[in-house]
């Protein structure tokens, strides 16, 4: 070794433990038996047979591979084209178009998936497999021709020459001269293009439609309805295959010339299997195995954490139908999929708010209530809500409350007001919901005003009690608080009660209160769609939902109390008896709907960016 | 404009030179023989079919590149059948002719090689034999040996010319090196700021040079700027500038030239030296030895004459007992028939 | 393509002078208000604020980064393609898994701490999660790798001589680092600097995770606006302020690598 490079060694060494410490942990963490705690509860392998066993997840999987197949394959062709266009060029007409390329590198990648998402909007096309596609190959042909343009430009154009001095015509010169020269630089684009496109969260998100969900989207879902080790090993898996990826296209690049044909060849099909595999199991049972009638595709728009498998596949099996389903994470969300034009979903579920916003949008259908005999069969005060009292909309799904998860292992006394979050003992040992509305709401509950006030004096002093209070939050969180708690991060969470159920599970001295100052009162809704393409399969599957054994199970698994009276009797004692499920008929005077405050929204937006950035 | 009225023929089997300094246009004319440009006027012919508008892939002419421009993802045996495999000659033909051409490069063995593993002067056989077998009308060969060294390129020389002769190429050869276009080419043009000089066999060009040009571009020219001042039938006058010279005697260029200036040039080896003037010439000029210049089997010269002049003479190594010194008066003679005078 | 990148973009242009519907959504009348909105020194703070971390992020990127590429690019031919790769591998895992991965390793009883602890280092806990530390360790994760590439490809230009000249004509350590090699790799710096720094300016996942969405950076509040709020307008004109930053930064970078591009081409 050459003098004076320890230091820099050292640095090295270092940085590269920095790369590999937290791969090698999750990777670890994948074996690891315990649920949602750090701790280490012995070795298993049950998360990847889990990971096996997730239908939406290897649906999720062979779209992501398909989107990126296909995508990359047009990427590469298209940013192929533009590379070998551009060095016929005038040079000015050269750094134009280099100019062009660079800029979808440099903006934010929200604006480019919300700009993605008004274009296809504008041109009328639905928001699908295609959309996201396009997507996809719009962000991938800069890096494409960029990749071969640095290459193109290190060619010697005394090469193309003497082919076509050899009697090459065009097309041979640019088939056996410029092609292979080009094939490191290729192989190095396509899998640029192709990693990119398997990692890409938002522009997915924006341009995505019915049936499109990917892996990003998917995990980004599952890590939302909190984290599970299943996604630490489907990481792990990921890892290995990018890495086998990585590595053997990196051995072909540098071999640089003497790539041996068989191998490229192996390359090739391989990146072809892959396609086809995801082609095949994204369009489902329609080209594999039993149905020459093609079943018909009921498609179930959600929330990440609203589903149970075996439930949808009870229902497909019943009606001999499929059923794809489609994640959201925040009732915003939702509204801005249909909004923007995502056409082809049956079944949605936006909470009580939202089904006030989307049916003055004119986004819903009318249910039919002759198909809907279950539906009626509902818990007494969620008979006729506010917002749809004669449901002729909506049925309502699940409901709950917000309140507050506490350790009773570190507070014993069991605390019944808000004011407990501003208990300067529990200093950075509090999370509260990553949510303006509710963060509001709990301290305008605990002002005594209603959580819907647009009084710009009120919510400013909100502000105030919630300015005072930032020093004591440790995190804003709506999405891994049941975590925390479990872990004993925190002894105080703010949140809904489901998780704060799941995190009993894990730590039994977890306690669930609604504060006696009053609380968010929610239920989430099944809605058809105006655009819905399979009403009467939609009616039917409302229906099926709502049967009062099927809606037990569901409340079993999801941890949140159903709206339906018959599955109220249905459930066990411990999911009946547990407050952070079903909330006790006493608590209902004391707890509010929150509403849309229209044009309010500002005043609490502008306080939310100056609580955050105080 | 880099070429302007050029018209030249090559004969069937011959090497043809085009000589010039870099920027003279000799590359312009090689492209647009192997079809990479096309003229603006004119045309070119081959076996009496004009090429205009014939792409280079359709013109039975190969080119040897400068920097030779193997394939570098290729190895030599396919860099070799390229041609071949574009027109599409059948298999088992075309392992036969790459063998025949690699034997005649001498590459027979190193089939299997990549470029990158060829020394430069197989690199340079290799593209020699890419071109040649595809049976070309015209190998075109742009600074064949530029890229050697001098020794391999000494060599390269030699056995160029031997595959040409053995073969019976017709070559067009672009060069700015005036050694290399002498030792190999049949004939040679020499260009020069996009026109044609002068095309001939390189004796009758580096003997009769047709102007100061091309005399001084085929070797070192000793020139002396002067005026013609009278005319004796066979031999003329000429009068150096520099006036303090007597006039010299030269041969007589027909036509009436008295009164005009003129350069007389020398070529190094006609000029004889000598410590005494020699009573048998008229053809002298008094110099002082400034430089002298050892180069193994010669020895140069660098000889003041006049005010201002240095001319360069070469002789044998040992051919004078006593060699000559720096600082020596000497006198430098010609014979009449080697001076020749260019006007302006 | 145009069509692709520039239609778009200008769709974007558009909405930010348009205005909020009340129930989100867009009503198209002219008005500067959303630009005049971002005047309020909230979002000056904001983006000082992201500045500020991008800044932390993109030094500590190269200090970490710099002596990764000249040892890569110093390592025997064979294995740097290795090396790079192995630089380049973590980046493959999703983001999102990523970042999980180090709230795994930063939490009160996580790795690091049990480790600190148990060196006898500190005896209670360290608060690691959810402070700016935390934001600033996840994005330097996150892209390192960014700093690397570019460094790696102008260390590797880089003729080994002239540091060793400028070694031989008494030029001490850290002289041959700041007069000979910092000059010279400098387009690579730059270009490292910017790479990184263009996607620290606009995260939101990092900050929302690592941070513990105790603070706002300028991703944050776009993604806030437009996927929370839904006031798209007001979304755009942020976007279109942050690409105006990154844009400068870009120039910036242009206008210094052509002032150096001279010397190094000339090789």
């Amino acid at each position: 070794m050459r003098r004076g490079s320890t230091g820099l060694n050292v640095v090295s060494l270092l940085a590269m433990l920095f790369l590999y410490g937290p791969i090698i942990v999750l990777v670890l963490y994948s074996f690891n038996a315990a649920h949602l705690s750090m701790a280490w509860r012995g070795a298993t392998l049950k998360w990847y047979a889990a990971l096996m066993h997730d239908e939406a997840l290897l649906a999720a999987t062979a779209n992501s591979l398909l989107i990126a197949v296909v995508s990359t394959i047009g990427a590469t062709g298209l940013g192929g084209l533009i590379a070998l266009g551009m060095e016929r060029m005038p040079h000015r007409r050269q750094q134009i178009i280099e100019g062009a390329l660079v800029l979808p590198l440099v903006i934010p990648e929200v604006m480019m998936g919300v700009a993605l998402m008004l274009l296809f909007v504008m041109l009328n096309m639905p928001l699908g497999l295609t959309t996201v596609i396009l997507g996809h190959i719009v962000f991938n042909i800069p890096l494409v021709t960029i990749m071969l343009r640095t290459r193109l430009r290190k060619l010697d154009p005394a090469l193309a020459e003497a082919a076509a001095d050899l009697g090459a015509s065009s097309w041979q010169v640019f088939r056996y001269v410029t092609l292979p020269l080009l094939r490191p630089a290729l192989w190095g684009a396509i899998l640029v293009a192709f990693t990119v496109s398997l990692d890409d969260f938002l522009v997915t998100f924006f341009t995505a439609g019915p049936g499109a969900t990917t892996l990003p989207l998917k995990v980004y879902s599952m890590i939302k309805s909190g984290v599970t080790p299943e996604i630490n090993a489907l990481s792990a898996l990921l890892l290995v295959i990018s890495m086998t990826c990585v590595a053997l296209s990196l051995h072909l690049q540098h071999r640089e010339v003497s790539v041996s044909p068989r191998l490229q060849r192996m390359g090739v099909f391989f990146f072809c299997m892959l396609g086809l595999a995801g082609a095949l199991s994204a369009c489902g049972p329609a080209f594999t195995g039993d149905s020459a009638e093609s079943r018909p595709v009921l498609h179930y728009f959600t929330w990440s954490d609203y589903v149970g498998p075996e439930i949808i596949q009870e229902f497909e099996r019943r009606e001999q139908v499929q059923v794809v389903i489609d994640t959201f994470s925040s009732n915003e969300e939702l509204l801005a999929k249909l909004q923007s034009g995502a056409t082809g979903y049956d079944v949605a579920v936006p909470s009580d708010f939202m089904v006030a916003i989307m049916i003055q949008q004119g986004l819903l259908s009318e249910l039919d209530q002759q198909e809907l005999p279950n539906a009626s069969l509902l818990e007494p005060h969620l008979q006729a809500l506010h917002f749809d009292p004669e449901r002729r909309y909506s049925v309502p799904y699940l409901w709950g409350t917000v309140g507050i998860g506490y350790d009773s292992a570190v507070i014993p006394n069991a605390p019944d007001s808000w004011s407990i979050l501003w208990d300067p003992r529990f200093k950075g040992r509090i999370s509260m919901l990553n949510d303006q509305r509710e963060v509001f709401g709990a301290v305008l509950r605990s002002m005594g005003q209603s959580m819907n006030s647009t009084d710009a004096q009120v919510i400013e002093a909100a502000k105030e009690q919630l300015l005072r209070q930032k020093p004591l939050v440790k995190t804003y969180t709506s999405d891994h608080y049941d975590q925390l708690l479990a872990s004993g991060e925190v002894v105080l969470a703010h949140g809904w009660g489901g998780p704060m159920a799941r995190a009993m599970a894990e730590r039994p001295s977890i306690r669930y209160v609604v504060p006696k100052e009053g609380a968010t009162l929610w239920a989430d809704c099944l809605v058809v769609l105006r655009t819905a393409p399979q009403k009467r399969l939609a009616m039917r599957f409302i229906n099926f939902l709502m049967e009062p054994e099927v809606a037990a199970r569901t409340s079993e698994r999801l941890r949140f109390a159903s709206a339906s009276q018959g599955a109220r009797e249905q459930v066990s004692a411990s999911t009946r008896d547990n407050p952070a499920i079903y909330p006790p008929v006493d608590q209902l005077d004391r707890l509010e709907w929150m509403r849309d405050v229209g044009r309010a929204i500002r005043l609490y937006d502008r306080a939310w960016t100056e609580l955050k950035m105080q | 404009m880099a070429v302007n009225q050029v018209s030249f023929d090559v004969r069937r089997g011959e090497f043809f030179s085009i000589l010039g300094p870099s920027g003279a246009g000799k590359t312009s004319v090689l492209r647009m023989l192997a079809g990479f440009e096309d003229p603006d006027e004119g045309d070119v012919l081959i076996d009496g079919q004009s090429m205009l508008g014939v792409p280079p892939n359709r013109r039975p002419v190969n080119l040897v590149f400068q920097s030779y421009a193997l394939f570098p993802h290729l190895t030599v045996f396919e860099n070799v059948a390229f041609g071949l495999k574009m027109r599409r000659v059948p298999t088992p033909h075309i392992e036969e002719q790459v063998r025949q051409a690699l034997t005649m490069v001498k590459l027979l063995g190193k089939e299997a090689r990549l470029p990158a593993q060829l020394s430069g002067g197989e690199q340079q056989r290799v593209a020699l034999a890419r071109a040649l077998v595809n049976k070309p009308a015209v190998v075109l060969l742009d600074e064949p040996l530029a890229a050697l060294d001098q020794q391999l390129r000494q060599e390269m020389q030699v056995e160029l010319k031997s595959i040409q002769e053995q073969a019976g190429l017709t070559c067009v050869c672009v060069t700015h090196h005036q050694e290399e276009a002498m030792m190999m080419s049949d004939r040679i043009a020499v260009m020069h700021q996009g026109r044609m000089w002068q095309i001939g066999p390189p004796r009758e060009l580096y003997e009769r040079p047709c102007n100061l040009f091309v005399s001084r571009f085929l070797g070192v020219s000793n020139e002396l700027p002067g005026r013609v001042t009278g005319n004796l039938g066979e031999e003329s006058l000429f009068q150096p500038a520099d006036g303090e010279q007597p006039p010299l005697l030269v041969r007589s260029i027909p036509g009436e030239q008295r009164g005009r200036s003129a350069t007389l040039s020398l070529r190094p080896e006609q000029l004889r030296m000598a410590r005494e003037r020699l009573p048998t010439s008229a053809q002298v000029l008094p110099g002082r030895i400034e430089k002298v210049l050892f180069a193994g089997s010669e020895t140069k010269y660098l000889v003041r004459v006049g005010h201002d002049r240095l001319w360069e003479v070469r002789m044998t190594s040992g051919a004078h007992v006593l060699p000559f010194a720096p600082e020596e008066p000497v006198f430098l003679h010609w014979s009449l028939s080697d001076g020749r005078l260019f006007f302006e | 393509m145009g069509l692709f990148f520039l239609v778009p973009l200008g769709l974007v242009f558009a909405i930010s002078f348009a205005s909020r519907g009340t129930y989100g959504g867009i009503v198209w009348e002219f008005t500067p208000a959303n630009y005049l909105d971002l005047l309020h020194p909230l979002y000056g703070k904001i983006l000082g604020q992201s500045m500020w971390y991008a800044t932390v992020t993109t030094a500590i990127c190269f200090v970490l980064g710099f002596p990764l590429a000249y040892v890569i690019a110093r390592s025997p031919v064979r294995w740097q393609p290795v090396f790079l790769l192995l630089v380049m591998l973590p980046f493959w895992t999703n983001f999102l898994v990523r970042t999980y991965a180090w709230m795994i390793l930063l939490r009160h009883d996580g790795l690091v701490n049990r480790f600190v602890m148990a060196l006898g280092l500190v005896d209670a806990p360290l608060e690691l999660l959810y402070t700016p530390t935390a934001v600033v360790i996840g994005l330097v994760y996150g892209y390192l790798p960014f700093m690397v590439l570019p460094l790696y490809v102008a260390v590797e230009r880089l003729d080994p001589l002239l540091v060793e000249a400028a070694w031989d004509l008494y030029a001490s350590r850290w002289a041959v680092f700041t007069r000979v090699i910092l000059p010279l790799t400098k387009p690579g710096i730059v270009g490292g600097c910017i790479l990184v720094f263009i996607p620290s300016i606009g995260s939101f996942i990092t900050p929302d995770l690592l941070g513990g969405a105790r603070s706002m950076m300028i991703g944050n509040l776009i993604q806030h606006e437009y996927l929370v709020v839904r006031d798209w307008p007001l979304g755009s004109a942020v976007s279109f302020v942050l690409m105006a930053v990154v844009m400068a930064a870009v120039v910036l970078y242009y206008r210094s690598a052509s002032r150096t591009d001279g010397p190094l081409e000339g090789r």
